[in-house]
């Protein structure tokens, strides 16, 4: 049943695009340039994100250590998990309202979108990374101590071994989350930066079905790629 | 036999519980530490080991403070209850990390590392991963590191806990092998009478005090050794 909540739309999508496909589409400007939009809106918004919250997850994990801290720690998490409450759209149109009055809209918009999809994923790279991080540490915080590993060699010979997999997972959630976001992007995009989802939008209201079909599986075509590059390359995960 | 380890005076409060030791332990000697879960047998470890800095008193070492340096300066290993090894390290691996926390080992240092595995009965399986180990085998692993550290002090915090009877007591016999060996101090935490009877000349009770104010103070004294009998 759940299932097919998933399937049945996907496979609409690629029946879609495959029985109506129209070529000349396929090597229209339009569509690569909002491939390419899309990609670099989701490869920094999950870099940023993973970014933000690993140091946060570290930061948490040592207040916790001390009762007195444990405030702290839970005030962090949550500073991190605030923007659940918020729906993207008001981020985006309270960003808008402020840049407005000293720089051009359309020039730090990419940026924008950037922070805002980064925002949103923040959430989640938090809560993949605090247990991980929490789990690792419980397991080598003592035996690194005493064995006298730290700095850059605990991190080459513990670290990173043990936070890959999570690491990459976060990066993949964080990119896919953000291949897909229609939200501030709406605020932002202009003939010079765009995304897949908004092209979508657009082609759908221009009547475009096929187009938009086609555009649709490059779209979920691009997440699985990005979100399996992610989960192996970076997490190490095997097939 | 002059005091090769020695806790004076020692005392470490945490919120409403308070911890104080005053006692010494020979070279080549296993003092036992006896005493109800949640007494503070590993706090009082933790204390010996550099996790936790305490309050006053002093601990000493063959004459040298130990107090103020980090867990890796003190001349002695651990080993824990569990998570003693690195689950993505195979067993050389983590009984190399002990000699170098690099891993940068010269070919004699590997060697020495193979020769404390094989002490241990665990020769053939230097490869193994600790997910492929059985319980008993992890702890030799363990027990294979504290022996190529070569460090002259032992803690034993109830490492062998989670196996049965019969391994834990063959584990101890060689840790007594090594103790004996290597003239080493060793301080075991138990609450297994055999452990004791199979290790250890003296015991060392650890007990909460009964009296005072409800939840005021949960001081933990603990007194001077006492011989076990023969």
């Amino acid at each position: 049943m759940f299932l097919l909540w998933i399937a049945a739309p996907l496979l609409a999508v690629i029946v879609g695009a495959v029985s109506e496909v129209r070529w000349p589409w396929l090597v229209d400007r339009e569509l690569w340039s909002a491939t390419l939009g899309t990609l670099s809106v989701a490869l920094t918004a999950a870099l940023i994100a993973t970014g933000l919250a690993l140091p946060m997850a570290l930061l948490i994990k040592d207040l916790r250590t001390y009762r007195q801290a444990r405030l702290g720690a839970d005030l962090i998490e949550l500073s991190g998990s605030l923007v659940l409450a918020m729906p993207p759209l008001v981020l985006g149109a309270g960003l808008f309202l402020a840049v407005r009055g000293f720089a051009d809209v359309f020039t730090v918009g990419p940026w924008l979108v950037v922070a805002v999809n980064a925002l949103l994923a923040l959430p989640f790279a938090l809560r993949i990374l605090i247990p991980a991080v929490r789990d690792s540490a419980q397991q080598t915080d003592r035996l690194c101590a005493s064995l006298g590993l730290k700095g850059w060699r605990r991190l080459r010979v513990v670290g990173w071994p043990l936070l890959r997999a999570p690491l990459g997972l976060t990066l993949a959630l964080c990119a896919a989350l953000s291949t897909g976001d229609l939200s501030v992007i709406a605020l932002f995009g202009s003939q010079d930066f765009n995304t897949l989802p908004m092209l979508i939008y657009r082609l759908m209201g221009a009547y475009r079905m096929a187009d938009a079909a086609t555009t649709a599986v490059i779209l979920v075509g691009l997440s699985l790629l990005l979100f399996r590059a992610f989960e192996r390359g970076v997490g190490g995960r095997r097939a | 036999m002059g005091a090769v380890l020695s806790v004076r005076d020692l005392r470490f409060s945490y919120e409403d519980y308070t911890l104080e030791a005053d006692f010494s332990v020979a070279r080549g000697e296993c003092l036992a530490i006896m005493g109800p879960s949640g007494v503070g047998k590993s706090t009082l470890f933790d204390l010996i080991a550099g996790f936790l800095t305490p309050e006053r008193g002093h601990i000493e070492f063959d004459g040298t403070q130990l107090v103020g340096l980090k867990p890796a300066e003190r001349p002695l290993t651990i080993l824990f209850q569990d998570h003693n090894l690195f689950a993505h390290l195979n067993a050389r691996q983590n009984v190399a990390i002990g000699l170098h926390p690099g891993l940068k080992l010269r070919s004699d240092a590997w060697s020495q590392v193979d020769t404390a595995l094989a002490a241990v009965g665990l020769a053939g399986l230097e490869r193994r991963a600790p997910a492929d180990l059985s319980g008993g085998q992890r702890q030799r692993v363990a027990i294979a590191r504290a022996l190529a550290r070569r460090r002259p002090l032992l803690l034993l915090d109830e490492p062998f806990n989670a196996l049965d009877k019969t391994l834990r007591l063959e584990l101890l016999a060689q840790v007594r092998q090594l103790m004996v060996d290597h003239r080493l101090c060793v301080l075991l935490a138990t609450h297994h009478d055999e452990e004791v009877a199979t290790l250890a000349e003296r015991v060392l009770r650890l007990n909460a005090d009964p009296s005072g104010l409800a939840r005021a103070d949960r001081a933990t004294r603990i007194q001077h050794a006492e011989p076990l009998p023969v």
